[in-house]
């Protein structure tokens, strides 16, 4: 019974934290979803800009990485911002073709990764763990810090973004931009600056995870696309646009994978992972928790 | 564009006799080089059936592409197979990998669609990288030459005989712009409510699109292979996806023509600027980013504006 638990908790908690990061870069790409129906390919640059900045504060600048983690999110906010400024407003005012916009985020963050690839050669960018490498034990049980600080981090971040967007007047407005923009800016919101806060809030938060992922692998210009790409899977199979139902649906992709790496292998569970996906897009296109969290009166 | 049959085929006529009589000045090297773009433009011509004509979204372009490229190669290292007898079969593969498909992904719309298909073609990435015993795995595998009446095939030979299918191809993608098929293909990609209230079934010529980009990715894949006389699962990446659609949107979308040029800018950038790969994602991000900002139609599409506006 202890041999299974002293095994089995630690793939859970693996689970649940990759689960978490997935989950977080979904709540990213929900933020903008809410605010303007746009999806945002760039939303991994967004996480590798972060990376990036916070790399740079440290090993170049010597900063702590108390210090250095702040001005990562300040740089994934940047980024957002950037991306809205350049393309993605010009080519809403255009009124082109709807995929236009989101190939513009790609374009923006392909333009991100390779500035920083060309910096760093491609290289690791190092990022050390944040509590150090010797994991917390719980009786026989070890916990990787790492983990828990991302696990906690959802957490907070979830709260927070409830918060704003069900308890105070700008989250009002941000869903009342992503609802009908027409009708809002009648009643005097200004979509445009909602559309902005949107994409520097989801440059925060992808920033935040992709710092917090950073010490768990060899994290390059390259690493944004493959998390991007988990975290919007997170997103369609928890539920499009609610930003509670991207993370249970990152952490069910979280637990799917770390138990099948545990008992079958890393090239099984990858594969898994796109075939939970197109399964939950044939069966339930709306995700697993579309509703979760959801007022009644909210509910299409 | 206005459409003048007869300038068209004096233009074709002309710029395929120049490609005929290539190989007799170029070395192996540019012959290469031009191999590469056909088997490219074959990918796009495909992808442009689906997304220039119909309007829907394909991020996984390359999964036809390299079942293609492994279904030959796998028949002629496992089972010792001739190239001309693995070819149809790695064509009617990736047929019914794309007829598969469709059941779940032709249901879905918008970024759904974006996302199915993008895990689709990642997923057929995984399976050949991942899968030692099949496909040989990251190291990739060395593709068998090809032999005909005794003799091994040399790389003038595979340039005859992809351009012989990117003649083809483009003929088919010519023919079809201005067919029934392509109008309703059209019709579908401005209004899809009223294309199906015109009585166009929309969800068969979706199909029939979904399944023509299914057939030209297996073909370039597995033309591709053969010329390369290596295969590696590296070929089939994320990046290829986009890429190719890089391809689509410079050329200009929708546009026949816009793939040829689309497809040789984007296949020979990383060749012209050897030695800097480093620098190859950052040039692909600001091409993406200036046609996407200032050249909307694509360099076929804003030119082909400007000669309308002239003449009339």
């Amino acid at each position: 019974m202890e041999a299974i638990l002293v095994k089995f908790t630690p793939i859970i908690i693996v689970g649940v934290s990759l689960g978490s990061l997935f989950g977080l870069v979904g709540l990213a790409y929900t933020v903008i979803i809410n605010a303007s129906q746009l999806v945002n390919f760039g939303q991994g640059d967004f996480a590798m800009f972060g990376v990036a900045v916070c790399w740079f504060a440290m090993s170049v600048l010597g900063l702590p990485l108390w210090l250095a983690f702040p001005i990562g999110v300040v740089g994934g906010a940047l980024i957002g911002l950037l991306t809205e400024k350049t393309i993605v407003t010009p080519l809403l005012r255009r009124e082109a073709h709807p995929f236009y916009p989101i190939l513009g985020t790609m374009a923006v963050g392909t333009i991100a990764a390779g500035v920083v690839g060309i910096y760093t050669g491609f290289y690791w960018m190092r990022v050390d763990l944040f509590l150090g490498v010797e994991p917390w034990r719980i009786g026989k049980v070890p916990v990787n810090t790492q983990g828990a600080l991302i696990m906690g981090a959802t957490v907070v971040l979830v709260v927070a973004y409830w918060f704003l967007l069900n308890k105070t007047l700008l989250g009002a407005a941000l869903r009342a931009t992503g609802f009908n923009r027409e009708v809002s800016t009648l009643l005097g919101i200004q979509t445009s600056q909602m559309v902005r806060l949107s994409f520097v809030i989801s440059g925060v938060i992808a920033a935040i995870a992709g710092v917090l992922c950073a010490p768990l692998s060899a994290f390059n210009a390259f690493d944004g696309l493959p998390l991007a790409v988990n975290g919007f899977i997170a997103l369609i199979v928890g539920g499009w646009g609610n930003p509670y139902a991207a993370v249970l649906g990152g952490i069910t992709l979280g637990l799917i994978r770390a138990l099948l790496t545990g008992y079958f292998s890393s090239a099984h569970a990858e594969l898994a992972t796109f075939v939970v996906l197109v399964l939950v897009l044939t069966i339930k296109p709306e995700g697993l928790y579309p509703g979760f969290m959801v007022p009644k009166t909210l509910r299409e | 564009m206005v459409s003048n049959r007869k300038r068209d085929l004096m233009i074709g006529v002309g710029a395929v006799v120049v490609l005929m009589l290539l190989p007799l000045r170029l070395g192996e090297y540019y012959l290469y080089l031009i191999r590469l773009v056909g088997v490219y433009v074959i990918l796009a011509l495909g992808l442009n059936v689906f997304m220039g004509y119909a309007g829907q979204i394909n991020l996984g372009s390359a999964a036809f592409f390299c079942i293609g490229a492994y279904v030959s190669t796998i028949l002629q290292i496992k089972l010792g197979w001739h190239y001309l007898a693995g070819f149809p079969i790695a064509i009617a593969l990736s047929f019914l990998a794309a007829w598969g498909m469709s059941y779940p992904l032709l249901r879905l719309r918008g970024h759904a669609m974006a996302i199915g298909t993008l895990a689709f073609g990642i997923a057929v990435f995984l399976v050949a990288e991942r899968f030692r015993g099949l496909t040989g795995g990251e190291d990739g595998v060395v593709v068998p030459g090809m032999a005909l009446f005794g003799q091994v095939m040399s790389g003038t030979f595979y340039y005859y005989f992809i351009l012989v299918f990117v003649v083809a191809a483009y003929l088919f993608c010519y023919f079809l712009s201005d067919s029934r098929i392509g109008r309703a293909l059209r019709a579908i990609r401005d209004n899809e409510d009223a294309a199906a209230a015109m009585g166009v079934d929309v969800y068969y010529y979706k199909r029939l699109g979904w399944l023509v980009s299914g057939v030209f990715g297996g073909l370039a894949g597995t033309l591709y292979a053969q010329q390369a006389g290596f295969l590696s699962p590296s070929t089939f990446t994320l990046w290829t996806n986009i890429i190719v659609l890089v391809m689509l949107l410079v050329g200009g979308l929708g546009l026949n023509l816009g793939c040829i040029v689309g497809g040789t800018i984007m296949t020979l950038l990383p060749h012209l600027i050897a030695g800097m790969e480093n620098y190859v994602l950052l040039l692909n991000g600001l091409i993406l980013f200036t046609v996407l900002r200032f050249l909307p139609d694509g360099i076929v599409g804003t030119i082909a504006n400007i000669l309308t506006r002239r003449a009339g």
